[in-house]
Order: structure tokens, then sequence, then C-alpha cells
């Protein structure tokens, strides 16, 4: 129970936020701490059973008939991604009060965040597919928000709509994977799929849709252009969503899917290969970059790219062990840029000189949390690396050992490039603008998380006991998290992607021009960007729409209405063609008036049709309507006849009314084969709604009836049984009827106020 | 097009509109023991507004309203809806009417039932959509069309 309270807090939180006025920014930021440190905490003090293999659940109903539950299910796993999202979300609150500035509103900006620590403390929790799914798109709309929160910035919005897209879309496909999943297994519950997990080529596409989803969200080529784009996120999101949070929720699912589909036959080739790519592809797309925000955020890509890589192979505690490192020091170096960016106006390492001898201690938790992302002992990236190449290299192939490192060589090489760029003093471009030399010292809210997390870093490198057992329990699969692993292969390899990094670094400037030239060779080969292949199929779904709407509106009132009448007729007729329902032979008539009656409205319908003035026809279409609302006199139908008598009175007034506004006769059918064809629309419908007239008025119903005559009193305490039906036994219909009226006025509001507008702008200045 | 309301049509529409919107209400309230309801009820009210616009012309319509339009149509969902909600939170099914009797000092007996809220809410609705086209008619009657060119 403490864990469906502790995670309804995030959400019950951000409602309350979205009510602090903007000026209060610290009961905000104390008020968004709660939750977050509050789950920590919690998720600290009872790990023991869970380290042991044990589970925390709750299990609450919802959609009971279609199998969905909001069932929860804490384990190891999910109680590493819950601390990760909750412990750096409680720092990067506190840096975002200091680092916003006043004319943000600080309590929406915290109502998203802490909604969104919602969504992933859910996502790890979750053990229902479709709970899951929830949750999961519970933060892509919360990061929706977060990216575009400077809405008056068309980029911030377009970077925001582009972020969304991607991952929905994805989401959508793993919708459509979770609902074959649970098809296949029969159940919806994680933990029972994963005991018994279906297999076969159904199971092999849902997990093939599934991958999608964790792919896109993850930022995997050729998915990752979003990540980047999300940078006009105001940092501490940036930090938050896309180094801890999550980016890391695709990594999750992964490494949750794992034990029961790691030997599914897409699992290790198609996992691992777009692992590497986007590894290869961030690494080197970081290092040539000069926003240090961008350089982070394809680092993030690379890094991304590396732990799916590792589940590709399998290997889910390395995966994990990187994950975690990642998370601490990731999000140290993207607060650190967030304070460099508000201290010094810029964070572009062109400009950027002599930064780190003004804020050596900025200088100095950077230094520890870049050395953590080079994988530099003792912190708690060389202890997940050195963990991840000894595994690497017992299972995987050459290729892979040698794309591993070759990555990891880059990612010394973008580190000291950070470092380098945003602290160092150097000779800087003739024309950039260099920095004032006074830099205020940044207030403690600016530098304080950022130290902490670099210390994490630090403390849990030196001593990774603790994190070490969660990492295994969360796997599930041996490993081990050690300071000093010995002497061994590995060893060698970290040595060679720290030698051939900084060789690349010291090198830098003929590194940048073998870049360019190889970026040349790229663009010659026409290689399809990321971007551009967001672009085209954003242009490609406008066009199809537009195709769409060109066909199917193209402003024919006629075959509007041919349309209409044939498709809701045809699959009757097509029925009572195949001699599904006879032509019952009810008496044609009780009463010589109904046969006046009928043939009233016989007469008054040929008339409408063969009208040449509109009004004619409106008028000969009332007297058929009133003519049948005699009928319904005759049997007895009070309430039918007087409802149908208004609508025709009210409907012919209305009608002189517009046609009054119409050309006053008809247009006529020019072609011969339009006026046939109409003809038989009409002699079509016609037939069919004669005979489902006497089919339906042929016999049947009269079991309702009497059922519905027998409870109105006792039941619904009315005499009229027709508006007891109405207003009591099928009010559900009611509803729904009135409203498709309310809809249908909102129609008539546009239809006509756009017709003046256009005959307006038809008219013009004379 | 501004045209004189003939008198005698202007006359008739004083009583006409009064009498046709008692006797909606009457429809409305009556509806569910005799012939009725909200539906009847509201395209009656509607006849009455129509009457008043065919009268009076440009902006009978909203001075014949108490509320416009469309206050109507999402006062009536919603009022419809909520009469929905007794039913549930009384533990029974959505939109299940209830009823109650009570005993007034003066007026004797009186039966109350959600049906009848619900009723009231399908009439506004019914009301709102007549207005709705009306006051578009209206605003159509302003523009002159060009000359037909024959």
């Amino acid at each position: 129970m403490t864990l469906g309270l502790l995670l309804a807090a995030p959400f019950a939180t951000s409602v309350v936020l979205l009510a602090v006025p903007g000026r209060a920014r610290k009961t905000a930021a104390a008020l968004a701490v709660l939750p977050l440190v509050g789950f920590t905490a919690w998720g600290i003090a009872s790990a023991g059973p869970l380290l042991s293999g044990g589970e925390i659940t709750l299990s609450l109903p919802w959609i009971p008939d279609l199998g969905v539950a909001l069932d929860l299910r804490l384990d190891a796993l999910g109680l590493l991604l819950a601390i990760v999202a909750t412990g750096i979300g409680s720092l990067v609150v506190v840096y975002s009060a200091a680092y916003l500035p006043a004319d943000i509103h600080f309590p929406r900006f915290l109502a998203y965040l802490v909604a969104f620590a919602g969504g992933m403390v859910g996502v790890a929790a979750a053990d229902n597919l479709f709970g899951l799914f929830v949750f999961w798109e519970v933060t892509t709309v919360a990061s929706y928000l977060l990216i575009g929160f400077s809405d008056d910035k068309g980029s911030a919005r377009a970077a925001a709509l582009q972020a969304v897209l991607t991952t929905s879309v994805g989401g959508l496909a793993m919708l459509a994977g979770f609902v074959l999943l649970s098809q296949q297994a029969g159940t919806a519950t994680l933990s029972a799929i994963l005991a018994a997990p279906p297999s076969g080529g159904a199971t092999t596409a849902a997990l093939a849709l599934i991958l999608l989803g964790a792919f896109t969200k993850s930022a995997q080529v050729p998915f990752h252009g979003w990540l980047p784009a999300a940078m006009a996120a105001p940092t501490p999101a940036s930090a938050y969503l896309h180094s801890a949070t999550m980016v890391k929720a695709g990594v999750f699912l992964l490494a949750r899917l794992h034990p029961g589909f790691g030997s599914d036959p897409i699992w290790a080739p198609v996992i691992t290969t777009v692992g590497l790519a986007t590894m290869v592809l961030g690494a080197w797309r970081a290092l040539r970059q000069t926003d240090l925000k961008l350089l982070l955020a394809f680092g993030t890509v690379s890094q991304l790219g590396f732990m799916t890589a590792l589940l590709g192979l399998g290997l889910v505690h390395a995966a994990l062990a990187v994950l975690v490192a990642h998370a601490l020091y990731k999000s140290a170096l993207f607060l650190v840029v967030g304070t460099i960016d508000r201290t010094a106006g810029t964070r572009d390492l062109r400009v950027l000189s002599g930064l780190g001898r003004r804020l050596p201690a900025l200088l100095a938790i950077a230094a520890v949390a870049a050395a953590s992302k080079a994988g530099l002992p003792p912190l708690l990236g060389w202890a997940a690396k050195e963990a991840a190449f000894a595994e690497i290299l017992t299972v995987a192939a050459w290729p892979v050992v040698i794309l591993a490192v070759a990555a990891s060589a880059l990612t010394v090489a973008y580190a000291l490039r950070f470092v380098w760029g945003a602290f160092a003093t150097k000779a800087l471009a003739p024309d950039a603008r260099p920095l004032g030399a006074e830099v205020p010292p940044p207030a403690p809210g600016l530098w304080a998380p950022a130290a902490l997390l670099a210390a994490a870093s630090a403390v849990l490198g030196i001593a990774p006991g603790w994190v070490d057992r969660l990492v295994q329990a969360a796997a599930g699969a041996p490993g081990k998290l050690v300071l000093w692993p010995g002497w061994q292969p590995a060893l060698a390899a970290s040595a060679a992607a720290v030698i051939v990094g900084t060789i690349i670094h010291l090198g830098r400037a003929r590194a940048a021009h073998l870049q360019a030239a190889g970026e040349r060779l790229l663009h010659r080969l026409r290689l399809p960007t990321a971007d551009g292949a967001y672009r085209r199929s954003l242009e490609g779904l406008n066009h199809l729409a537009d195709a769409t709407t060109g066909t199917l509106q193209h402003g024919s009132l006629p075959v509007y209405l041919g349309v209409i009448l044939l498709a809701t007729l045809g699959l009757p007729a097509a029925w009572w063609l195949a001699g599904g329902v006879g032509i019952p032979a009810p008496p044609l008539a009780h009463r010589p008036a109904e046969v006046a009656l009928g043939l009233l409205a016989a007469a008054a319908a040929v008339g409408a049709a063969r009208a040449r003035h509109r009004l004619t026809a409106a008028l000969f279409l009332g007297a058929a309507g009133y003519a049948v609302g005699g009928i319904f006199v005759l049997y007895g139908a009070p309430d039918l006849a007087l409802t149908q008598l208004l609508v025709e009175t009210l409907t012919v007034a209305m009608f002189a009314f517009v046609v009054a506004r119409l050309p006053r006769r008809h247009e006529e059918a020019r072609l011969p084969w339009w006026r046939s064809l109409r003809v038989a629309v009409a002699l079509t419908v016609g037939a069919v709604v004669t005979w489902a007239a006497l089919a339906v008025g042929g016999g049947g119903g009269g079991e309702v009836s009497a059922a519905y005559l027998e409870q109105a009193v006792p039941e619904a305490g009315g005499r009229n049984v027709v508006n007891v039906i109405l207003t009591d036994f099928r009010a559900l219909d009611t509803l729904g009827e009135i409203t498709v009226l309310v809809v249908a006025a909102i129609g008539v509001a546009g239809l006509i106020a756009g017709v003046r507008v256009t005959s307006a702008r038809e008219e013009g200045p004379r | 097009m501004k045209l004189r309301p003939a008198v005698i049509l202007d006359t008739g529409a004083r009583t006409m509109v009064p009498t046709l919107v008692l006797a909606s209400l009457y429809l409305l309230l009556a509806g569910h023991n005799a012939p009725g309801g909200g539906f009847v009820g509201g395209l009656v009210a509607g006849a009455a507004l129509l009457i008043g616009f065919l009268v009076r012309g440009d902006g009978a319509v909203r001075r014949l309203l108490p509320l416009p339009p469309g206050a109507l149509l999402g006062g009536g969902l919603v009022l419809a809806l909520a009469s929905g909600l007794v039913g549930l939170l009384a533990g029974e099914a959505f939109l299940d009417a209830l009823q109650a009797t009570v005993a007034a000092p003066v007026l004797g007996t009186i039966k109350l039932n959600t049906a009848l809220a619900f009723d009231f809410g399908v009439y506004l609705v019914v009301v709102g959509l007549a207005a709705t086209v009306l006051e578009r008619l209206e605003e159509t009657d302003r523009y002159v069309p060009p000359e037909e060119e024959s």
C-alpha cells in the first residue's frame, strides 16, 4: 500500500503545484522535492528484501473486463530505475530553483517535472503491460511539456513536437506489440509472461514492435534525432529527462524483457546492431559539437547505444551498471553546463575561455564527472566500464570488441573536449566575442547538486558494494563491480581506449579535419540523416492528408449525400439480396384513412422529386412528413406524431429561410448518365427503406414492448412509456442523441458562419 | 432589406409566443405520464422562437432567450449528465432515474424524479439547437447576396 501512495504522491503534488502562484518559488520547490526524496528514502530503506530477490506487490483493479489492472510489482530492477529517477529528480528540483530565471512560471515547471518522475516510478513498478504503457506515455506527455516549456520559442515547440511524435509513434507500436504479446501469452501480467514466455512468429512480431517503442524512447539510430533537438528544454529538464530518466526507460524495458525474450531470434542481432550503430554515431557526432549541451546530448546517444548493445549481447549486469554510472555523471555534467550558461552567458566552447581559473570548484566537479564518463579510476564509470569490457570479451566477437573500444576512445576524447572546451584558457577564433573578465561566482544552488552527483560518482566508485548488490539483484545475472578487478584483458582494452582518446584530443585540429573529410564523404554518399528522415516523413504525412482530403472532400453535395446513403444502406441491401431476410407481407393497411394518408405521402414525395423550385420541393417534403405524422396518430403514437409534426414545421420554416438565400431553381443535372445515377441511387434507397420498414413492422419486438409496459410504472414511476424509455430505460441512448444535437449545432454555427465569410470575401471591395 | 412587421402577425405573436412557451413547459413537465417530454417541449419552444424571429427579425431570438444558445446547449448536456451521475452516486447504474415523494405543507405531495432533470436537459439542448440555427439565419439575413445572373 505504501508503494501505491508513494506512486500517487508525485501526481497529487503535480496537481497542487499547478495551483501554486508563480512567485512562491521556495514553497513550490519544497513541495516538489518532498515526494521524490520520500520515495528515494523509502526505496533505500526497504531495499534489503528486494536485493535478495524479494518484491513488493500491489494490485488495484482497473478495467477487469479487459484484463487491465494497475498491478504494481517492485523488484530490484524496478527499484534501481525508481531510485535513479527520484534521487536525481530531487537534486534537479533543488538546482532548478536556483537556475530558472524569475520570468519562468516555476511551479508549473515543477508540476511537469514531478508528474514526469511519477511516470518513471510507474514504469519501474508496473507489472501489467497496459499499466506500463500508460505510465510510459505519461513520461512522453510530461517530456513534451518540459521540452516545449519556453513555448514562446518556435524552436522549442518544434523540438517538443519532434520528441513527442517520435516517441509516441514508437509508443503506439509498442502498444500494438503489448496487445499481440498478451494475446500470445494469455495474460497481460508482466511477471507471468516472463515466467512462461510464449514463442513463435507472432511473439517475434510483438517483440519487434516493442523494440520500436524502446528504441524511439532511448533515442537509438535511426530515431535519435529528437534527443539533440530536445536540448531546447530548460537545462534542468535536459539534465533530468535526457540523462537520468526518460531515455533510460527504453533500456529498462529491454532489461525487463531480457529474461523472457533474450533467446528470441531477433533479440541479439537486432538490438546489438542498433546499439553499436548508435554508440559509434553518437560518439562521432559528439566530437564535432561546439555547443556544450549538444556535445553532452550526443554523448548520451552514444552511451545509450552502449547500454543497448550490452543488452543485445545479453550482458544485463554490465548494461545496468553503465546505466547507473551514466545517470550520475551525465546529470552532473548537464548541471555544470547549465551553471556555465547562467554565469558566463554562453555554452559555446568557441567563446568560453579561462573559466577554469575563475571557477575552480566548478572545474573540479566537471573534471570528476567527465573522468567518470571517460571511465577513469577510481570512479563509478570506471568500475562499470571495466565490468562491461570484461563481460564483452567473454561473449562477443572481435568486431564488437573493436567497435566498443573505438567508441570508448571517442568517449574519452569528447570528455576531454568537454572539460577543455568549457574551462581551458585558449586562443579564441578572431571574430569570437570574449567573455567579460568578471564572472560572478555561482550561487550554492547552482553547484551543490552537481557536486553531490560528482561526489556520488567518486564514492560509489571507490566503494561500489551497495550499487553492486543492487545491480546484481536487478540483473539477476552474474557480474561484479569492483574498484580493482586485477590484471585482466579488459584492462588492456581500457588502456587502449584512454590512450587513443587522449591522442585524438591532443591532435584535435587534425582529428577535426579528418572528421570534416569523413562528413563530406558521407554527404556525397547521400545517406539519409535522422533529421531529414523525420522532416520527410512529416511532409509525406501532410501530402497524404492533403491528397486524402482532396479526394474525399471535393465539395459536391450530391456525391456526399449519395455516398452516405449508399454506405448506410449498402449492407442491409446486400443482406436482403443474398436472401438473408425475406420480405414479410403484413396487411398493407388496417383502415381506409391509412390508405389516404399513405397516398398523400407518396404523392408529396413524387411532387418533391419533380418540383422545379427549391421552395416548392421543401413544401412537398413537409407535406409528406405531415402525412406520416398522421399515420402515427392513427396507430396511437401521440408522442411520435407530435414530434414528427413539430419537426416538420420547424424544418420547413427554416428551409424556407435557407432557400431564400439560394438560387430559386435546382441546378439541373447536365449529363444524362449523372441524372440516371441519381435516379438509381434514389430508387435503391427507397427500396431498401421500404423493405426495412416492412421487415421491422412485420413482427417481433412484442416481448420487449410488453416488458417496458409492465415496468414503466413500478420501475420508473411514469405512465408515458415512450418518455420513460427515453429518460430512464434507454437514457444512455438519449444522452448520445442530445450530444449529437450539440455537435450538429456547433456544425451549423460553423457552416453558416463559414458561408458568410466566403461570401463577404467574394463580394470584396468594388 | 428591413421589413415592417405585419400588424396582424405582430399582434398574434404577442400572445402566441408566451402561450407556446407555457405549452412547451407543460409538455416538459407532463411528459412522464402523458404525451410530451423534453424533446417535444423543446420543439414547441423552438417554434415560439421561430415565430418571434419571423415577426421581429433581427436580434429577436437573443432577446427572447435568457441565455445565449451556446449556454443552453452546454448547460443542457451538463444537466443531463449530472442527473445521470445522481443515480451513480446513489449506488445505482449511471442514468438510472431515482424517485422521491415529498410532502409539502401547502402543495400536497410532490413526486420528484431525476428523469425530469434529465428531460429538462434534453429540452435545453433542443431549444439551444433551434436558437443556434435561427441566430445563424439572422446573420445570413443581414447579408444580401449579389443579384442572380440569368
